[in-house]
């Protein structure tokens, strides 16, 4: 099938009531997810992952992609109107959408951010076809040393892109392909670590860990949280003037770039893009010292650029079955739940999901449009609603989701341990996504690495000899070895500046 | 920064029990690899890398690295979690309608509201919509004692 003919093909699974229903819940609850603060799109999806247990695999994808990136777009209604971003995709908006909504230009900042989303997502998704078919046809000459060694060049960018310490997010890489060899051994169906748990026998669940880690922790971080201030004033003039689009359309065709590309690294999605862009566009304007004080340009790129990025994120986990960050390792995990299995042969074998997702992103990509420019007032009343009514609800929510997948009330204890075990790491500083990732990359890792010493009787000499397993390894090692480098001038940095200051 | 220190030296801890216990389950050889060899690989290295930490902050612990945290709310925390374990523990004995009233009075509580009443209500009419939200998409839930009248 030509990529045309795959379009047509994914058009007309998604053009069907049901499926446009179900893509259409996906966004509006990725809208709303991405306006309320304390519960983000992987809670949200790990919430509704049950309820798709009774549709095709392929409207479920629909669904949970939604969710994704219209999280997107409703995140940057709280950066502007609140200055608190939604996602951390938005965090950037916040340094210029909120000055200009305080400059009572709060509607062209709203009406450019869901544009620019709509244009960088829509552009994105035309990428994502020519990319990820070529990808996918790469990865079906791959063999087990490749697939192994693909994941350890993932592994290297998680931990180089990683935004705190590098050490920390290999530290969390570890743990988290360790938690990923409990249950059965891939191969000989072995039990380990299961301590006499019958839950335990199957794997630690990845609902059960996602929720805890980015759902129950994030409400232990905000326990505090005091009632946010919206601002009052009325949103007018929503569709930006000649002037805004002059200004704006640059930063919004360079975020599609950008965020497209960042979006395919592991580990990028959509939040680096979005600091990359800001800082090119700051660096090209002639006003630079407009920024941070309402320049409709750090608004567009900035948005554009996490819309494109969020889509582009999805060229790794369709072509190669390799999530780039965690809110697609729960995409991953779905379609596991799902019986699909994601990488080169998903377009094979299950071309409905593979070109039904590609095309729903465009519906989804008008729906959102259509969403948050005439509805952005119940989104600003939605805001108002105070989080000390929100946290219980979203505990509910995450209780019910994290019973609904096995009925096993041991699952919910073990979300509450992870709730915790996120909690204490993110206050100190630690990273969770490299730890999710390599959790569900683990047993892919493993099967990989014990098939590929099991071909080769027992050498590793396999990992350097076969072309395109050496290319990845050579560039994961540099990856690696150049993080620890940078480290360590940053370190030596320190001291030196230490010493000084003694001196 | 004690906080920082426990959560590597658990890592260590955690590093020298899983090689050790992966070395039990059998670690076979190269030819033919067993079970316990991947998780050998990854406890030792993690232990590798947790001792580098562990002697990384032993060596930092005198400098000036001070990590600038919000204030945590012990009370709050422990009584959430303790809340969400007696969901845990309590949701098969006293079946969802009682078990998620109670634990929603308790966190309507912790979150700051303080009427009796109103919390009562607000818990009253999430349980019933949330049944029959989550009943409508599939959701089986155990009845518990409501089940045996």
């Amino acid at each position: 099938m030509d990529i045309f003919g795959g379009l047509l093909f994914g058009l007309k699974s998604v053009l069907h009531v049901d499926t446009l229903f179900y893509c259409f819940v996906g966004v509006t609850i990725g809208t709303l997810v991405g306006v309320l603060p304390g519960i983000g799109p992987i809670g949200a999806m790990s919430i509704l992952l049950p309820a798709t247990f009774g549709i095709s695999p392929a409207t479920a994808i629909i669904m949970l992609a939604g969710i994704y990136y219209g999280a997107m777009y409703g995140g940057s209604t709280t950066s502007i109107l609140v200055n608190i971003p939604g996602e951390a995709a938005s965090v950037v908006t916040c340094l210029d959408g909120y000055q200009m909504a305080k400059k009572g230009r709060a509607g062209p900042a709203l009406g450019i951010s869901a544009i620019g989303s709509f244009i960088g997502g829509t552009l994105s998704v035309v990428a994502l076809m020519f990319v990820a078919v070529p990808l996918a046809n790469v990865g079906l000459r791959f063999g087990p040393p490749e697939f192994f060694a693909l994941m350890c060049l993932s592994m290297s960018l998680i931990s180089y892109l990683a935004r705190g310490s590098t050490f920390n997010a290999v530290l969390m890489i570890f743990l988290g392909l360790i938690l990923g060899t409990v249950g059965m051994d891939p191969i000989t169906g072995f039990p380990r670590f299961y301590f006499g748990s019958t839950t335990l026998l199957d794997g630690i669940g990845l609902i059960p860990v996602a929720m805890g880690l980015f759902g129950i922790s994030e409400i232990l971080m905000n326990i505090e949280l005091k009632a946010r201030s919206v601002l009052e004033a009325k949103i007018r003039n929503i569709f930006p003037t000649l002037e805004d689009w002059r200004r704006s359309i640059g930063p919004i065709l360079r975020g599609s770039v950008l965020g497209f590309f960042f979006g395919l690294l592991p580990g990028g999605g959509a939040v680096i893009p979005t600091f990359v862009s800001y800082s090119v566009e700051k660096r090209l304007s002639k006003h630079p010292e407009e920024f941070g004080k309402g320049a409709i340009e750090g608004v567009a790129g900035p948005e554009t650029a996490n819309n494109a990025g969020s889509t582009g994120a999805f060229v790794p986990m369709l072509a190669l079955g390799i999530p780039p960050n965690p809110i697609l390792a729960i995409l991953l995990g779905a379609l596991m739940i799902h019986g699909v299995q994601a990488g080169p042969l998903l377009m094979q074998k299950n071309p409905e999901i593979f070109w039904g997702v590609i095309a729903s992103m465009y519906v989804g990509n008008i729906m959102l449009l259509i969403l948050n420019l005439p509805l952005i007032g119940l989104w600003i009343r939605i805001l108002k609603i105070p989080y000390r009514l929100l946290m219980p609800l979203i505990l509910l929510f995450c209780l019910v989701g994290c019973y609904a997948v096995n009925s096993n009330p041991t699952e919910i204890v073990i979300m509450i341990v992870f709730g915790f075990i996120g909690y204490v790491l993110r206050r100190c500083g630690y990273e969770l996504a490299p730890l999710i990732i390599a959790m569900i990359l683990g047993p892919i890792m493993e099967a990989n690495f014990r098939n590929s010493l099991i071909m080769s009787d027992g050498s590793f000499r396999i990992f350097v000899t076969r072309p395109i397993s050496a290319t990845l390894l050579f560039a994961a090692g540099l990856l690696f070895l150049s993080s620890g480098f940078s480290a360590y001038r940053k370190a030596k940095k320190r001291v030196i500046e230490l010493v000084g200051d003694e001196d | 920064m004690k906080t920082a220190k426990a959560i590597v030296v658990t890592l260590l801890g955690l590093g020298i029990f899983v090689f050790s216990y992966s070395y039990r389950m059998g670690i076979g050889s190269l030819k033919s690899p067993g079970p316990g060899l991947f998780p050998f690989l990854l406890g030792l290295l993690l232990f590798l890398l947790s001792f580098c930490k562990v002697v990384a902050i032993m060596k930092k612990s005198e400098g000036s690295e001070k990590r600038t945290e919000g204030p945590i709310f012990f009370e709050k925390l422990f009584l959430l979690l303790l809340s969400l374990m007696f969901y845990a523990i309590f949701l098969n004995v006293l079946g969802y309608s009682i078990a998620t009233f109670v634990t929603l009075l308790f966190i309507f509580r912790i979150a700051g509201y303080k009427s009796l009443p109103k919390i009562s209500l607000y818990s009253m009419i999430i349980v019933v919509l949330s049944y029959f939200l989550f009943t409508s998409l599939g959701v089986v839930f155990p009845r518990g004692i409501l089940g045996r009248f």
